[in-house]
């Protein structure tokens, strides 16, 4: 077992911890406060690889393996979770889901466009009131004259407003009876789409949040992703790509609570010494990096079977849980570290919070990824 | 071997509530679902506070519980007073600090400490609502260590001129009076802090800067700048050099109201999450069926009446005269924390299925992550607590 990081993920490392400084950084709070999604930040990840890092070069990525990945994810959450999640949690989970499952002809369509950012993605899954419970949704497909007729609607969809390219999960019907569940790829110009912003958002404020609107929209066969056969899985692998970005986008916010902790803890003077001195801000500071630490390597660990193709299901929902556990303790515990300033808007702290409080909810709530991690233990399916 | 001693006075538990207590319990919790409820929801984005609700609370006695009756007082004691902003805390963690930047701080320390013109000039009026207070220690590079404080006061005949900056006064910018810790004589250290009463309104020189925060928006924080300040002599509280000591006294009531203001919230949070859990339903069943659930539900409701049990009895013995050293560090620090786990709790029960969350979940999430800051930070409390049982 090697721990250590090959030059390339170094490499991987550096580049994406730069880039968030100097493009993401900058603007992230003003972003939070207008809440306006960064479209122009978006564009200038598609140059450096970063809108396709885990596509393989021949359809136009930069072919990296899943350590990197969450490498990259990470460092972009460390300055703004709402980025991360737009285009880790949702854009690249789409990219991933075509390679899954995607033809070769569906590959060689999208996927370059994709890392250009010429087209941009979403996952449309959730519905309201039902959640990712698939046996009650309430969307349809129907095969209509050799088109797929959709109709439905779904909810909380990160990018829902401002994606070209909409992958979406429906019930598939076929004469009147029921058949399965169905992946469509939908562009945005199709008839009868249409979208909702979802505004006034507590947290990830600069990330687009929409419901989409499926009436009537009539999609060719030939977009229909991996087949009707496998739709269950193609919904767990969805909810998989979801939630891996999600726990390495928590070891990320975590890691900048952290940084940002230790050197207030540096600055801040209380009864003639450095608080950072005081062995209960040591504390502090100890727990967020011990489980920072051992959420990071969880999540690498799940990385790593996802690159050797290995089943990784319970090591996920065991990085899931803990790292979004870990990230709302951190982004908490950093408020206090700062005292009253940590409550304040002049520093991004409570931005960190905020985000994160949202985004632990995405791809289902922490108790459901306790329950699956019991559940492996147990041997119940 | 050392054996710890409890109190038996202090450890007696029993409390009683009063006819009096149990109105204005009622008048709280009627008057706070039927109007603080509605202009919160109005004004909390906006962050918007609406002083008249001062007088309003005032005339309903919310802030007379614990003055004598010759100042307006209606002898409900610490107990009742904290029923009340249990009551107001339910349904805002921002409006629930007015009986503490009233009475229980300002009116009651000049109570103790002022002369009786002070007296007169003052307390009926924070009682009524009729003047807007405020308190103030804390400066930029001075919070839990209040002797880092660098404002002075500095005689001229008659007068005392100021200059500092005080920041983080709850309601600094809306106020009418404060009480203000500066230094008189920098060298004695604690012993060279005096609390002097300052009118805000009238007196040139002084000009305040609203803070932006996370959360309680409509009771905002403010930066409170004096640039030669000139006050009269008059206007010092006490004697010189005294106010530390006043400090510590006033904190150690206020920060009984911090944890009752958490204990509100925490209260709130419990309300929600069973209204919420007992209709919805996850996959074809209630969600207060699911073990998880219940068992959220459970541990809330412990660590809640955990601390309202121990608020209830610092309470009910401070209006008997008893207290001790540990009693308010100890509510406070469980009912901050309670609070904190509770909003988190709500989230987690209600998370997934309300994006973006409703205004109420938003401030629980954003206001609770005050409590472990103001009027003595969790480390603090821990501090006082350990030190005073090493003593
Ligand atoms: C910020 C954000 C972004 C999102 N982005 C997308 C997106 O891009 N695309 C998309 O399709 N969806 C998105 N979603 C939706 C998200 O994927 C779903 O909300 C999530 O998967 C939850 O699924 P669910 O509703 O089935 O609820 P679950 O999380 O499975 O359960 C809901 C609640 O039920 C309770 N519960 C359920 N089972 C149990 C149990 N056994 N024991 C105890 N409690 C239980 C818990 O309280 C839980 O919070 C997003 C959500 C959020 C908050
Ligand atoms: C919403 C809000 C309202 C407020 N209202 C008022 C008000 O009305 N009037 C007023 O005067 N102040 C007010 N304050 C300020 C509040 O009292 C201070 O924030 C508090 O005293 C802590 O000080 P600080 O923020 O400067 O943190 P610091 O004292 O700088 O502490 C920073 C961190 O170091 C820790 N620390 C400090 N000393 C030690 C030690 N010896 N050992 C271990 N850890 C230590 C603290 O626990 C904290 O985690 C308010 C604050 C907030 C957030």
């Amino acid at each position: 077992m090697d721990f250590s990081l090959t030059e390339e993920q170094v490499m991987v490392r550096n580049m994406a911890w730069q880039f968030a400084t100097n493009s993401i950084e900058p603007t992230a709070t003003g972003d939070d406060n207008a809440e306006h999604f960064p479209q122009e930040i978006i564009g200038e990840m598609a140059p450096l690889g970063l809108l396709g890092s885990i596509v393989p070069q021949e359809y136009g990525g930069s072919g990296l393996d899943y350590i990197s990945h969450a490498i990259i994810i990470e460092g972009i959450a460390r300055a703004s979770l709402s980025i991360a999640l737009s285009v880790f949690g949702s854009h690249s989970v789409v990219e991933e889901m075509l390679m899954t499952w995607g033809s070769d002809q569906q590959k060689q369509r999208y996927l370059p466009l994709m890392c250009k950012g010429e087209l941009f993605s979403c996952c449309a899954l959730n519905e309201p009131g039902v959640g990712t419970d698939v046996g009650n949704f309430g969307s349809w497909a129907e095969l209509s004259q050799g088109w797929w007729v959709i109709n439905g609607e779904k909810v909380f969809v990160v990018n829902g407003g401002v994606s070209t390219l909409i992958l979406a999960v429906t019930k598939v019907s076929k004469n009147g009876g029921e058949r399965g569940l169905g992946a469509f790829l939908i562009t945005r110009d199709v008839a009868g789409f249409s979208s909702q912003d979802t505004v006034t958002k507590n947290g990830l404020r600069a990330c687009n949040i929409a419901n989409v609107y499926f009436r009537g929209c009539r999609v060719p066969q030939e977009n229909l992703l991996g087949s009707i056969e496998n739709g269950n899985k193609i919904v767990e692998s969805l909810l998989h790509g979801i939630n891996f970005s999600i726990a390495a986008s928590c070891v990320g916010v975590a890691q900048a609570c952290i940084d940002a902790s230790i050197k207030y803890a540096e600055e801040r003077q209380a009864f003639g010494r450095t608080i950072g001195k005081f062995d209960m801000i040591q504390e502090m500071i100890a727990d967020m990096t011990i489980g920072t630490e051992a959420a990071r390597l969880l999540t690498y660990q799940v990385a790593d079977l996802k690159t050797r193709k290995q089943p990784f299901s319970k090591q996920l929902a065991m990085a899931r849980y803990l790292a979004s556990d870990v990230a709302i303790r951190a982004a908490t515990d950093a408020i206090l570290v700062h005292g009253a300033y940590g409550f304040g808007k002049d520093l991004p702290l409570e931005r960190y919070f905020r985000d994160v409080a949202e985004a632990i909810e995405d791809g289902g709530s922490p108790l459901i990824h306790k329950l699956t991690v019991a559940r492996h233990a147990l041997g119940i399916s | 071997m050392v054996i710890l001693q409890f109190d038996e006075e202090v450890a007696n538990l029993f409390f009683e509530l009063t006819e009096e207590q149990k109105e204005i319990k009622q008048r709280a919790r009627d008057y706070a679902e039927k109007r603080i409820s509605v202009v919160q929801e109005e004004d909390y984005d906006k962050g918007v506070f609406r002083p008249e609700i001062v007088k309003e609370m005032g005339e309903l006695g919310f802030f007379a519980g614990v003055v004598p009756e010759e100042y307006g007082g209606n002898n409900v004691g610490f107990l009742g007073t904290v029923l009340c902003v249990e009551e107001l805390g339910r349904v805002s963690a921002s409006y629930c600090m007015l009986p503490t930047s009233q009475t229980v701080g300002p009116g009651l320390t000049i109570l103790r400490h002022g002369t009786e013109e002070q007296k007169d000039k003052y307390v009926r009026g924070l009682v009524s609502g009729d003047i807007i207070g405020c308190f103030s220690s804390t400066e930029p590079d001075a919070g839990s260590d209040v002797a880092a404080m660098k404002m002075v006061a500095v005689e001229k005949g008659d007068r005392f001129i100021l200059n500092g900056t005080k920041t983080w006064a709850t309601g600094g910018s809306v106020a009418d009076m404060g009480l203000f810790w500066v230094y008189t004589d920098k060298e004695k250290g604690t012993r060279g802090i005096s609390c002097f009463i300052v009118d805000l309104k009238d007196s040139p020189g002084i000009s305040t800067h609203l803070i932006e925060e996370l959360g309680l928006h409509c009771c905002r924080a403010s930066e409170v700048a004096f640039q030669d300040v000139e006050i009269s002599k008059d206007c010092l509280l006490g004697n010189k050099g005294e106010g530390y000591g006043i400090l510590m006294e006033t904190l150690g009531e206020s920060r009984l109201c911090a944890s009752t203001r958490a204990l509100g919230l925490g209260h709130a949070c419990l309300d929600d999450c069973i209204n919420f859990v007992k209709e919805r339903k996850q996959a074809g069943q209630k969600i207060g069926n699911l073990q998880l659930v219940e068992a959220r539900i459970a541990e809330m409701y412990i660590e809640h009446e955990a601390a309202r049990m121990l608020i209830y009895q610092v309470a009910a013995n401070k209006d008997r005269g008893i207290g001790d050293p540990l009693d308010v560090p100890t509510a406070k620090y469980v009912a901050c924390e309670a609070a904190v786990k509770a909003a988190e709790t709500a989230m987690e029960i209600f998370g997934s299925f309300s994006f973006p969350l409703n205004m109420a979940l938003r401030r629980y999430m954003n206001d609770s992550r005050c409590f472990p800051i103001t009027e003595g930070t969790r480390n603090i409390l821990k501090l006082i607590i350990s030190r005073t049982l090493l003593r």
